[in-house]
C-alpha cells in the first residue's frame, strides 16, 4: 500500500486531534500530518500552496463545527479554489454529528468524497487510504 | 142694427180688434189692441200691420195666412206678436176678410185673444220634451240601458247594452236579468240591491257582470224603480256605464296596495325598523327594535338615534355613513349598537333616505337585522385564527428549538463523548504509565465541557415561546448598573468607557430574567471581543419606533464580525467567530431565543476591526 505524503486535519477539538494524530501515526501510511483549528486557516494555506504540488495534502479530514469558518463555509470556498490546485485534494467530512440533515447535505457537495462519523478508527483510516490508491 | 152694435161691443170688450185695409195698413184698433201691443192708437193708425211682427213664424206660415185671406177665406191660427217694448205675446187670431162687390177683400178684421200664458206653458212642455228627448238620446248614446219588469225580466235594452254584454237584443228580451250575473258579488250585496229598489229607492253601485263569452266587465250602475199608482215598482230602469278599465286599475292598485302592505308586514315582522327625521331624532320604531334595544317605545320616540351608539365604530366610519345618507344615497353596512342594559349587539343595517321635493332627505328609514350571533362567530373565528397563528409561531419556535437541540446533541454532546471514549480506549490499550496519566488528565476538562454544554442545552430548552409570560416593568438604568457591577473587574482592567443614551425610552416591559441574560450577553461580547489596539467604548442606546416598539442597541468599537461570511450563523448555537478562549457560541444563541420567545427581534451590523452594533427590538411597549 502506497503511503500518503500529507494528511491534513481541520478541527478545533484538541483532544480529538491529539488522539487522531496518534491513530494515524500508528497506521504508518502517512508521512506528514498538518492541523488547522478552523476552516479559514486551512483555506489560507491551500491558497498559498495551490501551485505547490508537494505542499498540498492528498487528504483533508474536515470537521463541520468550528469557529470563524466552519466546515460548510470552507467547502464553499474550496469548490472555487479546487480547479486551480496543482494536485487532487480528497476531502472527507469528519464530524461527531449523526444528524441525517448533515449527512444528506454532505452528499450534495461534489468535493466531498465521504462522510465519516467520529471517531476515526485505525480500520477506517486504512480503508480510506486504500481507496485512494 | 142694435144686435150688431151689441155684438160689436161684446167683441170690442172681449177681444183684441184690429182692422187693416187690403194692403195691410192698420185703419182701426181697439183699446185691448193698444194695451197688449203697448202702442198708442196714433202710433198704430196708418202703420203697416207688420209693426207687430215678431219674426217668429216661418215665411211659409205667413204666406199661407195671406193666401187664405186674400182668397176671401177666414184664417184661424195662433200668432206670436211683438209689443212696442220688444216683449212677445201669443194671440189666438181669427182674420175675417170683408169682401166688396167684386168679391175682393177691401179690409181685414183681425180678432185676437191673448193666449200668451197658454203658449208659454206649451213652449215649456215642448222645451221639456225636447230636453227629455235630448236626455234620452244622450243617455242612449252614453249609457248602457236596460229596463226590466218588476220580476227582473228584461223588457228593453239599448245598443250599448248589447255591445258590452255581447248578446243580441233577441237573446236578451224576455230573459231574466241574471243572464249577466258574474257571481262575483256576495249574496248580502245582491240582497241589499234588491231590497233598495223593491222599496222604490234608487240604487247606485258598481257591478261586475259577465258577457256572453264569459269575460267580465265592471259597470257603474244606477237602477231607478218606476212606481205605479200604488207606489209599487212596475219596472226598473238600469243605467250602466263601463268602468272595467277603472276597476281593473283599481284592482291593480288594490293588489299593489295589498302587496305593499304585505311587504310592510313582512318587513315589520322580519326586521328591526326605525325611522328618524333628518336630524337623527327617532320618529318611529317597530317592536323588534324595542326588543333588541331593550328600550320601550316611549323611551325611544323623540330621542336622538345616538341613544343606541356603542362607541365601537371610528369617527371616520360614522362620518362616512352620514355623508352617504345626507347625500340621499342608501348606506349598507354592519353596525355594533348598544342596548339599554349596556350589552352590545351587531346589526346588518340598510339606511334609506326619503327625499322631499328638493331632493333633500326629510327622514331616514333604517332596516336592521340581528347578526350578533354571526359577528360573535366571526370574532370567535378571528380569535381562533389569532390563536392558530400564535400556535403556529409556537410550533415554529419549538421546531427551531428542536433543530437546535438536535444540532447540540449531534455536535456538541457527541463530540466530548467521543473524546471521552477515545481517551478511555487509548488508556485501556496503552502500555505506558506516563501516557496513561497524561490521557487521564485530559478526561476531566472534557467532562467539564460536556457538563457546560449540557447545562446550556437545558437552559435553551427552558425558554418557551409564550407571549402571555409575565412581563416586568424594567428601569433600564437600574438594570444596566446591576449588570455592569458583574463586569467591574474587566471594565477597570480594560479601562472601558460605557455610555448610556436612554432618553427616548428609559423603561421597557419585558421578563426580568430574560432582559438580564440578554444584556449580560451583549455587554459580555462587547468586552470579550474588544480590539487589542483600542480602548473599549460601549454605547447603550434606546430609540422609540413606530407601533409601540422600542429598539435597544449596544455598539462597541471592538473586533467586529465579518457578516458577509457569517450572516446566517451569527445567532446559531455553538458558532464562534473569533479565537477566544471563552468563546462558546452560546450567548447570542440564547439571546436570540429569548427575544424570539417574546416575539421580538435581534440583528446586528458590524465591520471587521471597526466594531459591532447589536439591535434588539421590543414589541408591545406601552407608550
Amino acid at each position: 500500500m502506497n503511503k500518503i505524503k500529507n494528511l491534513t486535519l481541520v478541527d478545533d477539538d484538541d483532544v480529538f486531534v491529539l488522539l487522531t494524530k496518534i491513530a494515524i501515526k500508528k497506521t504508518n501510511l502517512v508521512d506528514q500530518i498538518m492541523v488547522f483549528s478552523n476552516g479559514l486557516d486551512a483555506l489560507i494555506f491551500l491558497k498559498e500552496m495551490k501551485n505547490n504540488e508537494d505542499a498540498l495534502p492528498e487528504i483533508i479530514f474536515l470537521d463541520l463545527s468550528m469557529p470563524i469558518m466552519d466546515g460548510w463555509q470552507f467547502l464553499e470556498e474550496f469548490s472555487k479554489l479546487h480547479p486551480k490546485l496543482a494536485k487532487k485534494v480528497t476531502i472527507y467530512i469528519c464530524s461527531s454529528s449523526i444528524s441525517p440533515r448533515d449527512i444528506l447535505r454532505a452528499k450534495t457537495i461534489n468535493e466531498v468524497s465521504d462522510y465519516i462519523i467520529k471517531p476515526i478508527t485505525k480500520d477506517k483510516l486504512k480503508d480510506i487510504i486504500h481507496r485512494l490508491n | 142694427m142694435n144686435n150688431i152694435a151689441d155684438y160689436k161691443y161684446a167683441l170690442d170688450q172681449s177681444s183684441i180688434l184690429a182692422i187693416t185695409d187690403q194692403k195691410g195698413i192698420i185703419i182701426h184698433v181697439n183699446d185691448n189692441f193698444c194695451k197688449i201691443s203697448k202702442y198708442s192708437v196714433k202710433e198704430l193708425i196708418g202703420q203697416d200691420h207688420r209693426i207687430i211682427n215678431s219674426g217668429y213664424h216661418t215665411k211659409a206660415f205667413i204666406k199661407n195666412l195671406w193666401s187664405t185671406i186674400a182668397n176671401g177665406e177666414v184664417w184661424k191660427g195662433e200668432l206670436k206678436n211683438k209689443a212696442k217694448d220688444g216683449t212677445t205675446y201669443w194671440v189666438d187670431t181669427t182674420i175675417v176678410p170683408f169682401l166688396n162687390a167684386d168679391n175682393k177683400p177691401y179690409q181685414y178684421v183681425a180678432i185676437r185673444s191673448d193666449i200668451t200664458d197658454r203658449k208659454n206653458g206649451e213652449e215649456e212642455i215642448k222645451k221639456t220634451l225636447k230636453e227629455i228627448s235630448d236626455y234620452k238620446y244622450a243617455l242612449d248614446q252614453s249609457s248602457i240601458l236596460a229596463i226590466t219588469d218588476q220580476k227582473g225580466v228584461i223588457t228593453h235594452v239599448n245598443e250599448n247594452f248589447c255591445k258590452i254584454s255581447k248578446y243580441s237584443v233577441k237573446e236578451l228580451i224576455g230573459q231574466d236579468h241574471r243572464i249577466i250575473n258574474s257571481g262575483y258579488h256576495s249574496k248580502a250585496f245582491i240582497k241589499e240591491l234588491w231590497t233598495t229598489i223593491a222599496n222604490g229607492e234608487v240604487w247606485k253601485g258598481e257591478l261586475k257582470n259577465k258577457a256572453k263569452d264569459g269575460t267580465t266587465y265592471w259597470v257603474d250602475t244606477t237602477i231607478v224603480p218606476f212606481l205605479n199608482a200604488d207606489n209599487k215598482p212596475y219596472q226598473y230602469v238600469a243605467i250602466r256605464s263601463d268602468i272595467t278599465d277603472r276597476k281593473n286599475g283599481e284592482e291593480e292598485i288594490k293588489k299593489t296596495l295589498k302587496e305593499i302592505s304585505d311587504y310592510k308586514y313582512a318587513l315589520d315582522q322580519s326586521s328591526i325598523l326605525a325611522i328618524t327625521d333628518q336630524k337623527g331624532i327617532i320618529t318611529h320604531v317597530n317592536e323588534n327594535f324595542c326588543k333588541i334595544s331593550k328600550y320601550s317605545l316611549n323611551e325611544l320616540i323623540g330621542q336622538d338615534h345616538r341613544i343606541i351608539n356603542s362607541g365601537y365604530h371610528s369617527k371616520e366610519f360614522i362620518k362616512e355613513l352620514w355623508v352617504t345618507i345626507a347625500n340621499g344615497k342608501v348606506w349598507k353596512g354592519e353596525l355594533k349598537n348598544r342596548a339599554k342594559d349596556g350589552s352590545a349587539y351587531w346589526v346588518d343595517t340598510t339606511i334609506v333616505p326619503f327625499l322631499n321635493a328638493d331632493n333633500k332627505p326629510y327622514q331616514y328609514v333604517a332596516i336592521r337585522s340581528d347578526i350578533t350571533d354571526r359577528k360573535k362567530g366571526e370574532e370567535e373565528i378571528k380569535r381562533n385564527h389569532a390563536k392558530a397563528i400564535e400556535h403556529t409561531k409556537i410550533l415554529e419556535f419549538k421546531n427551531e428549538q428542536l433543530i437546535d437541540f438536535c444540532n447540540i446533541v449531534s455536535h456538541n454532546l457527541r463530540a466530548p463523548l467521543i473524546n471521552i471514549s477515545m481517551l478511555v480506549d487509548y488508556i485501556e490499550i496503552s502500555q505506558d504509565d506516563e501516557e496513561r496519566k497524561e490521557m487521564l488528565s485530559k478526561i476531566k476538562p472534557v467532562v467539564n465541557h460536556l457538563m457546560d454544554v449540557f447545562n446550556e442545552l437545558v437552559e435553551s430548552i427552558q425558554v418557551t415561546y409564550d407571549t402571555e409570560i409575565q412581563v416586568d416593568k424594567i428601569d433600564l438604568k437600574t438594570c444596566l448598573h446591576k449588570i455592569l457591577r458583574g463586569f467591574e473587574t474587566q471594565i477597570q482592567e480594560y479601562d472601558a468607557d460605557i455610555q448610556f443614551d436612554l432618553n427616548q425610552a428609559s423603561t421597557i416591559y419585558f421578563p426580568e430574567k430574560y432582559i438580564e441574560s440578554i444584556l449580560t450577553n451583549l455587554i459580555s461580547n462587547a468586552l470579550k471581543y474588544k480590539s487589542p489596539i483600542r480602548k473599549p467604548v460601549i454605547i447603550i442606546k434606546t430609540i422609540k419606533a413606530e407601533n409601540n416598539k422600542v429598539i435597544l442597541s449596544v455598539t462597541d468599537n471592538g473586533l467586529g464580525i465579518d457578516l458577509v461570511l457569517h450572516k446566517d450563523k451569527i445567532f446559531k448555537i455553538r458558532k464562534t467567530f473569533h479565537k477566544h478562549p471563552d468563546a462558546k457560541g452560546f450567548g447570542l444563541f440564547i439571546t436570540k431565543t429569548h427575544m424570539e420567545a417574546m416575539n421580538g427581534k435581534i440583528w446586528a451590523e458590524s465591520q471587521p476591526d471597526k466594531g459591532s452594533t447589536f439591535f434588539i427590538e421590543f414589541k408591545n411597549q406601552k407608550a
